[in-house]
């Protein structure tokens, strides 16, 4: 095992499409990493580079030490497990896990043991003498995720490996990657475009748009502490909202202005995001996450609440929580349209009807802040 | 249902019937003696049979010699068009390079030069390198022939092969050859044999230039031996039919065994698997 180091990597593909921005980043020996992004971010490019299928435009990559730019995939000794399961469709499942054993000339009965290991280990054995195509879609899987074990490579590269799933069946398979990973300890670099398999399985995870990277971050740090206003918005579901708000220099502190309400800061929400007293007077986004959002309670309320009001739109019932869509016509958009859409997930036992206005409260602790020019988290 | 079922049967019996007759009555008449050969009002099925005929050809004529001249000639002509196709055919649909639409489309072209006009022209270029009477004359001049088809098949067939196989199998460590050998090329397959029987059969019937480069009985293959069984004043026809019989079945055995993988090559493409 080992592990693997992007020093600014650029990939720029001859259309003149810019895939990867100057990307740094490094997969630690036995950590799974996991590379998230909407399609077309530039997480595929960065995958195939490592992997020796694309040629990096600028920038390094070092596997185990050792910089990798210019060997051919063959000679980087990493394997790579793909959405499309590229399983050798004329070759048995014994012959498609044995493949790269038999390109690596490995001696006749260690290969046998090899891939009868890897065959026990994925419960593969009754099916070594089958074809591809008479396998499952979990079974292929498994024959894919086989084929890179069997080669004890320094790190598992993996590409959307379970997005051909159905749904139960990809949250099984979640478990049995996650699983092997930590048995065997091995390096893995993941890409998906699915932020829960991201936040579920990855010791890391970094988020790239645009093919810059955004934020490198266990998942919970993620979602507490995004870096930046795309972050916040892709990590949780459902996702984040934003609201366009101002911030004042009142005579006690600051005061931030929205939906027709102004909240002085106390200090501890000023120590727990110190830009904020560069932005003073300034216009800047809130966050607010629909799960801490809480139906307006007959009690007295603390001090560092926040009132929202609005009107329902439509009410999403999932089991245990409602998401219920509003329009706020007192707040505005980050873009400055009015009425705002918020959305807001409710506990199931509180009912809620479309056209009603309700009234919403949320903590001052739970609000994000950002830069309306940058994004970046304040 | 029923009827229409009746219907489609009669009709195909008709068609094969009418389509396997002439081969039935080669058969039958290359068994006739010669003096029943032009009977009036010939009987269905003759009343006495004899192998005079095949004894003659292959006694008489040395028959052997031109099917060994054609099974080299045509097996050889398959070999290194198939082989030297697949490499062409693999380089472009793989590669990016300029000018490769261009390119395509003057293979093509070489195709459709009639065969005619290159006769003399080839026949001097042979006769210069005292390739005249060889085997190698024959199997150059249908190389030319055989390979653009060879090459837009196959083209056509490696197109297919999804690339990410490609990519795994380099990730498996496999290089470029390997990736050919062990991956694209048995996906290949059916387009692989396809070529190769269509080359096989194109060499194995071809009259003009097997006529134009051979000038000896020992290095003429199967149809022009035949034509040749003619002389100044006769023309034995039970042995000219004798023999088409014999060169006949191996061909068709051959279609008949591999024509599942024929089939499946001549229709690839039409539907996306």
């Amino acid at each position: 095992m080992a592990a693997i180091t992007l020093t600014r990597l650029t990939k720029v593909y001859a259309d003149g499409t810019v895939a990867v921005q100057d990307l740094s980043l490094t997969v630690a020996e036995g950590e799974f990493l996991v590379l998230v992004g909407p399609s077309g971010c530039g997480k595929t490019s960065v995958l195939r580079c490592v992997a020796g299928l694309e040629s990096p435009t600028s920038g390094s990559i070092e596997i185990g030490g050792r910089v990798v730019n210019h060997l051919p995939p063959q000679d980087r000794d990493l394997a790579m497990v793909f959405q499309t399961f590229a399983l050798y469709p004329h070759m048995t499942v014994f012959d498609n896990l044995a493949f790269g054993l038999k390109m690596r000339r490995l001696p006749k009965n260690e290969l046998r043991q090899r891939v009868g290991w890897v065959a026990a280990k994925l419960g593969l054995e009754e099916h070594l003498h089958k074809k591809p195509r008479q396998l499952s879609g979990g079974e292929q899987q498994r024959v894919a995720l086989g084929r890179a074990l069997v080669r004890q490579p320094q790190a598992f590269l993996m590409d959307e490996p379970l997005s051909n799933l159905d749904a139960a069946l990809r949250v099984k398979m979640r478990g049995e990657i996650m699983k092997l990973q930590r048995e065997l300890g091995v390096t893995v670099l993941y890409v998906t475009h699915d932020q829960t398999e991201a936040l579920t399985m990855g010791d890391r995870v970094a988020v790239l748009h645009q093919g810059r990277l955004q934020q490198v971050a266990p998942a919970r740090e993620l979602y507490e502490h995004p870096a930046t206003r795309f972050v916040a918005g892709f990590v949780g579901s459902p996702a984040m909202n934003f609201l366009r708000a101002r911030l004042r220099q009142g005579s006690e502190g600051l005061i931030l202005e929205f939906a027709s309400q102004k909240v002085s800061l106390p200090e501890d929400v000023l120590d727990g995001h110190p830009g904020l007293k560069e932005h003073a007077d300034q216009e800047l986004i809130v966050g607010l996450r629909p799960e801490h959002l809480q139906p307006q309670s007959e009690t007295p309320t603390a001090p560092d609440t926040i009132f929202l009001r609005g009107d329902v739109d439509l009410v999403e019932t999932t089991g245990p929580v409602n998401h219920v869509h509003l329009s706020m016509p007192e707040a505005e958009t980050p873009e400055g349209d009015t009425p705002a859409p918020l959305l807001a997930s409710l506990p199931a036992d509180r009912s809620v009807e479309p056209r009603q206005t309700l009234e919403l409260t949320t903590d001052l602790q739970h609000l994000h802040f950002f830069d309306p020019e940058t994004g970046q988290a304040l | 249902m029923k009827r229409q079922n009746i219907l489609i049967y009669t009709a195909l019996a008709l068609f094969i019937a009418v389509n396997f007759f002439p081969f039935f009555w080669t058969f039958l008449s290359s068994l006739k003696p010669a003096t029943r050969m032009f009977a009036y009002d010939p009987p269905l099925w003759p009343r006495a049979f004899s192998w005079e005929n095949y004894r003659a050809i292959f006694t008489e004529r040395n028959f052997q010699v031109n099917i060994l001249n054609s099974l080299i000639v045509a097996g050889g002509a398959s070999f290194f068009c198939v082989a030297l196709g697949a490499l062409a055919a693999y380089a472009l649909a793989r590669l990016a390079f300029r000018g490769k639409t261009l390119l395509l489309g003057g293979i093509l072209v070489i195709s459709l030069f009639p065969p005619v006009a290159l006769v003399s022209p080839l026949f001097l270029f042979f006769r210069k390198l005292g390739l005249i009477n060889t085997y190698q004359a024959l199997i150059l001049s249908y190389l030319t022939f055989a390979l653009p088809l060879t090459i837009w098949l196959l083209t056509a067939f490696f197109r297919q092969v999804p690339w990410e196989l490609e990519d795994a199998a380099r990730l498996d460590g496999a290089g470029t050859w390997q990736v050919f050998w062990h991956v694209s090329l048995p996906l290949a397959a059916p387009g692989v044999f396809t070529a190769a029987i269509l080359t096989f059969i194109y060499c194995w019937n071809e009259f003009l230039f097997a006529l134009a480069f051979t000038t000896n009985d020992q290095s003429r293959t199967i149809p022009v031996a035949i034509v040749m069984f003619s002389g100044y004043h006769t023309t034995p026809w039970g042995q000219i039919l004798a023999a088409v019989t014999v060169v006949t079945v191996p061909v068709a055995l051959m279609v008949l065994l591999l024509q599942r993988r024929i089939i499946s090559g001549l229709t690839a493409g039409a539907l996306k698997g």
